[in-house]
């Protein structure tokens, strides 16, 4: 028998953090639980999305994810107001987690006093007015706000179809976007920065074209920067060399470029992985202080946190902007 | 149809040409993308602009807008993903510009264009074998009149193996990325600057700097003069492989460059063994030296040719008597020093005999074939010391040749590794051979006992010496057959045929009518028309025509049908209701057929019939 690799009572992952909320940086706690995962992934799956290396085997019982979150809550310090939720999945899918269940996590989160803001991923296709009025009549009671976080990726409908096989459109995002603005729920939106097959030039004017286009419809863009994760077709394309994550630089530049066309929008990116092989990377030299960087700007908001920066490899990066479309296919440089 | 390139040159698969554009653009091209490139990207179909059939200048060549995938994407994939741009690209085939289409190696089917660009052909590096099946599925399934880009790839160490693999638009994109990656490209592949105590180099910008210089640099100023330097190499680069493929000598100068690495190397092996790619793009004749320095040049398509065509088109002349000689270094052999001693010692009685000359890297030589490319041509480096593979290439074609040709007596003048291949032969067959030298072949000794063997054959046997003039009809008789087939030599010279002027200008006549002369410089008959009407009958090297009387020049558009194993540089023979045409062929017989553009056969005589 197949020996079980994890706990069901326990969530995936728990951690703390800092985040921008309204002008001011405040403390969050983020959770991950265990569901029995996204049901797009079983169904065709998302080209460089691993998460469901972390859904559950077998179907968490009621009592084993109202335990994930105390589990989690454990964790948090006093004076936390983000509580920020993943499933691997979707959290408003009530395949992942029931509504019953939903409803008695909202309410013990409400119990706790310190929390002002939940915030949930889900795809579109959950949200709509039955799921978060359910949600809203709870936590209305407590004056906590509410936030879907949908991973948009990018607002190219034919890269979502060819590179990242999303099985949703823009309209989709927008519709789910409009429905919560009604509701009172605000919506971040995740975009990724270089799915396959692009070249970086090409990456980093989709995230720009991406953010101009959700920025309508979110009140935070949170940019994440491709990496390989375990099971994906990315990997399968990275272990061949048909794939390179993005550079730093272009995290950078994307995210300058469009604060200042932007300045009242909130833009983040937790670049995962960071100067690893795996992960977005420049030179070795100055990874971990570009990442650094990323984290924050994400923070604080401030432009400047991304201008002091400089390094020996900024003018390759630039040369590969300008010259990797026409490798037609290949990267030029690891 | 192609009216955008034409191909000018050609040196086995390396081309030179011209893309026609606003300007004239001749090709090996080295691409420095920009906006004002002659050849422009309409852009990836995944970007938010892309150029519009509109926005392009007429005058440039546009590469269609696509979806580029990497090399290793799953072949369904690929196929699904270039589906879903059809629409778009649609709208381009309205437009009268040069186009260049996206071919990815997994994709089954290649829509026509003017240039064809070999997608993530940077991920083919160090992939050889991919890269040459790649540009053989391109090249078998296109028009040969059309351009090959390999973008990405070329740098100043790989680009005449690209130019020799058949590429003919390549860019500086490598040796700019690598600068501005602190890597020196020289033309044995790239140092890493900082190891550099001084700069190997005196171009343009190497003599204006220093490593110290260089480093003081921002990391943009460096880049940029770095980068100038590594184009300015393979700049050079493609001026040493033009100036090659003029003289018809590049595959020298790719034996040696593909050294610098395994790869390349490889690439160059993998080309041999498919020979066919090669082959039926390689000259007949040339007539400049080949030099055979390495051990591909055993399996270059002259040596594989030129035995094959004396083993399967050649036939020897009747005698019962065969002498086997060594090469000489001097060519042909006749004028050498050590065959006019071995000439002397047979004296008159070397008119009962064939001679065959065993040599390296061609296998045999028959006395016959002297005179023709490459055996006249080719040059070796002379040790003394036969490596293993090169004797058994040998001792395999002197096999062949006992094989198909019985004799009563076989005498060897030979001595080290040249005896060891006659033994060899001799064992496999269970023939005798007389060995007649002992040390050196040219020594007193040798020579008297070469002299008294042959003449004791000759007096104790019934064997007839044969005219000069008859060994010179011989001769003809050879090459004819070498050049055109078995049976062109009884039809180009005939019993009664007569042959003036003295070795080697040759002049073939019948009835008083001159059939052919031979060109001493390469080794060819050149029939006249009334030699070429005594061909016919053969059917080979023979070209269709339209209904059209050509004169100079024969263009490709005009050729029906040809033959489909004449090279460039044989003679052929150029038919119609209305003409008949000698010249010399300036492409392959597929390839006058398949292209409409440049010149098919540079014609030396047409008659109206």
């Amino acid at each position: 028998m197949k020996k079980k690799r994890y706990s069901p009572g326990m969530p995936v992952a728990v951690w703390t953090g800092r985040d921008p909320q309204e002008g001011t940086a405040v403390d969050s706690l983020t959770v991950i639980f265990r569901t029995i995962g996204c049901y797009w992934s079983r169904k065709s799956g998302c080209t460089m999305c691993g998460y469901f290396n972390d859904a559950a085997d077998e179907p968490p019982s009621e009592d084993d994810l109202l335990s994930q979150l105390d589990r989690a809550l454990e964790k948090m310090g006093t004076g936390t107001s983000l509580l920020k939720i993943f499933t691997s999945g979707s959290f408003l899918d009530e395949r992942e987690v029931s509504k019953e269940v939903r409803n008695a996590m909202m309410e013990r989160i409400g119990k706790i006093g310190s929390i002002k803001k939940i915030m949930a991923e889900t795809r579109p296709e959950f949200v709509n007015e039955k799921i978060l009025g359910s949600i809203l009549d709870i936590l209305e009671k407590y004056d906590i706000k509410f936030e879907v976080a949908i991973g948009l990726e990018t607002s190219s409908d034919t890269i979502r179809k060819d590179c990242i096989n999303k099985g949703f459109t823009f309209n989709d995002f927008t519709r789910a976007s409009e429905i919560a603005s009604k509701m009172g729920v605000s919506t971040k939106a995740y975009l990724l920065l270089k799915p396959p097959f692009l070249s970086e030039k090409t990456a980093i004017e989709d995230a720009l074209a991406s953010i101009s286009d959700a920025a309508p419809y979110a009140t935070t863009i949170s940019l994440n920067l491709t990496n390989i994760q375990k099971g994906t077709l990315v990997e399968e394309l990275y272990d061949r060399r048909d794939y390179r994550p993005p550079w730093l630089w272009s995290a950078v530049f994307v995210l300058r470029t469009a604060k200042e066309k932007f300045p009242g929008l909130t833009l983040v990116s937790d670049p995962v992985a960071a100067g690893t092989k795996r992960g977005p990377h420049n030179c070795r030299e100055c990874d971990r202080d570009v990442a650094q960087a990323l984290r924050d700007f994400s923070i604080t908001q401030d432009i400047e946190a991304l201008s002091w920066l400089d390094c020996e490899c900024y003018s390759l990066w630039e040369k590969v902007v300008e010259l990797e479309d026409y490798a037609f296919g290949s990267f030029l440089v690891k | 149809m192609t009216k955008y390139f034409e191909v000018t040159r050609r040196d086995a698969a390396a081309r030179l040409g011209k893309l026609l554009l606003d300007d004239h653009y001749p090709t090996p091209l080295i691409l420095h993308p920009e906006k004002d490139s002659p050849i422009v990207f309409a852009g990836s179909l995944w970007a938010r602009n892309i150029l519009s059939p509109e926005e392009v200048d007429p005058g440039k060549l546009v590469i269609l807008p696509g979806k580029p995938m990497p090399l290793h994407a799953r072949p369904e994939m690929v196929k699904e993903i270039y589906d879903s741009a059809k629409q778009e690209r649609q709208q381009w085939e309205k437009r009268d510009v040069a186009t260049g289409q996206l071919v990815h190696p997994a994709y089954p089917d290649i829509p026509h264009a003017d240039m064809y660009v070999i997608g993530a052909a940077r991920q083919m590096e160090n992939n050889p074998r991919m890269l040459l099946d790649t540009v053989i599925h391109i090249k078998n399934n296109t028009p040969p009149d059309t351009a090959l880009y390999a973008p990405a790839l070329a740098t100043p160490e790989n680009l005449c193996l690209l130019l020799y693999l058949g590429i003919d638009v390549v860019d500086d994109i490598i040796p700019t990325i690598k600068a501005y990656d602190g890597i020196y490209m020289m033309p044995d592949g790239g140092y890493r600057l900082s190891d550099l105590p001084v700069l190997p180099c005196s171009c343009s910008v190497c003599t204006n700097t220093s490593v110290e210089d260089l480093q003081e640099m921002n990391p943009q100023e460096r880049g940029k003069l770095v980068a100038g330097h590594n184009v300015n190499r393979l700049v050079e680069e493609k001026q040493i492989a033009v100036q090659r493929i003029r003289g018809g000598n590049l595959r020298e100068y790719v034996e040696g460059k593909c050294r610098s690495s395994p790869w390349l190397t490889a690439l160059l092996r993998f080309m041999d063994q498919e020979h066919v790619y090669l082959e039926q793009h390689t000259p007949t004749y040339r007539s400049v030296t080949m030099y055979a320095n390495t051990s591909e040049s055993l399996n270059r398509v002259e040596v594989k040719r030129f035995a094959g065509r004396v083993r399967s088109q050649y036939q020897a002349p009747a005698a019962n008597i065969l002498l086997l000689l060594p090469c000489s270094a001097r060519k042909p052999y006749s004028i050498s020093n050590s065959h006019q001693l071995f000439n002397r010692a047979t004296g008159r009685n070397r008119r009962a005999l064939n001679e065959v000359i065993i040599t390296s890297p061609l296998g045999i030589v028959p006395r016959e074939l002297e005179l023709v490319y490459p055996a006249a041509h080719y040059d070796i480096p002379v040790t003394g010391h036969w490596d293993l593979e090169e004797q058994s290439w040998v001792t395999g074609c002197l096999v062949d040749y006992l094989k198909n040709n019985k004799y009563s007596h076989i005498i060897a003048h030979v001595d080290g590794a040249y005896r060891d291949i006659c033994q060899s032969a001799a064992e496999t067959l269970g023939l005798d051979i007389t060995y007649t030298a002992q040390g050196s072949v040219t020594s007193a000794r040798s020579l008297g006992a070469l002299r008294s063997t042959v003449s004791g054959i000759v007096r104790d046997g019934e064997y007839i010496l044969r005219k000069t003039t008859e060994m010179a009809k011989n001769m003809l008789r050879g090459i004819a057959d070498y050049q055109f087939g078995r049976g062109a030599g009884w039809l180009l010279v005939p019993d009664g045929a007569s042959i003036k002027a003295p070795f080697p200008k040759y002049q073939v006549y019948d009835d008083k009518k001159q059939l052919a002369s031979l060109n001493p410089r390469t080794g060819t008959l050149i029939p006249t028309l009334e030699g070429a009407m005594r061909l016919l009958e053969l059917g080979t090297y023979q070209i269709q025509i339209d209904d059209f009387v050509p004169s100079g020049n024969l263009l490709a558009p005009g050729v029906v049908d040809a033959d489909v194993n004449i090279r460039p540089s044989d003679q052929v023979i150029v038919v119609s209701e209305r003409v008949l045409g000698v010249g010399r062929a300036l492409m392959g017989g597929s390839e006058m057929v398949r292209s409409t553009r440049g010149i098919a056969v540079d014609l030396r005589k047409v008659m109206e019939i």
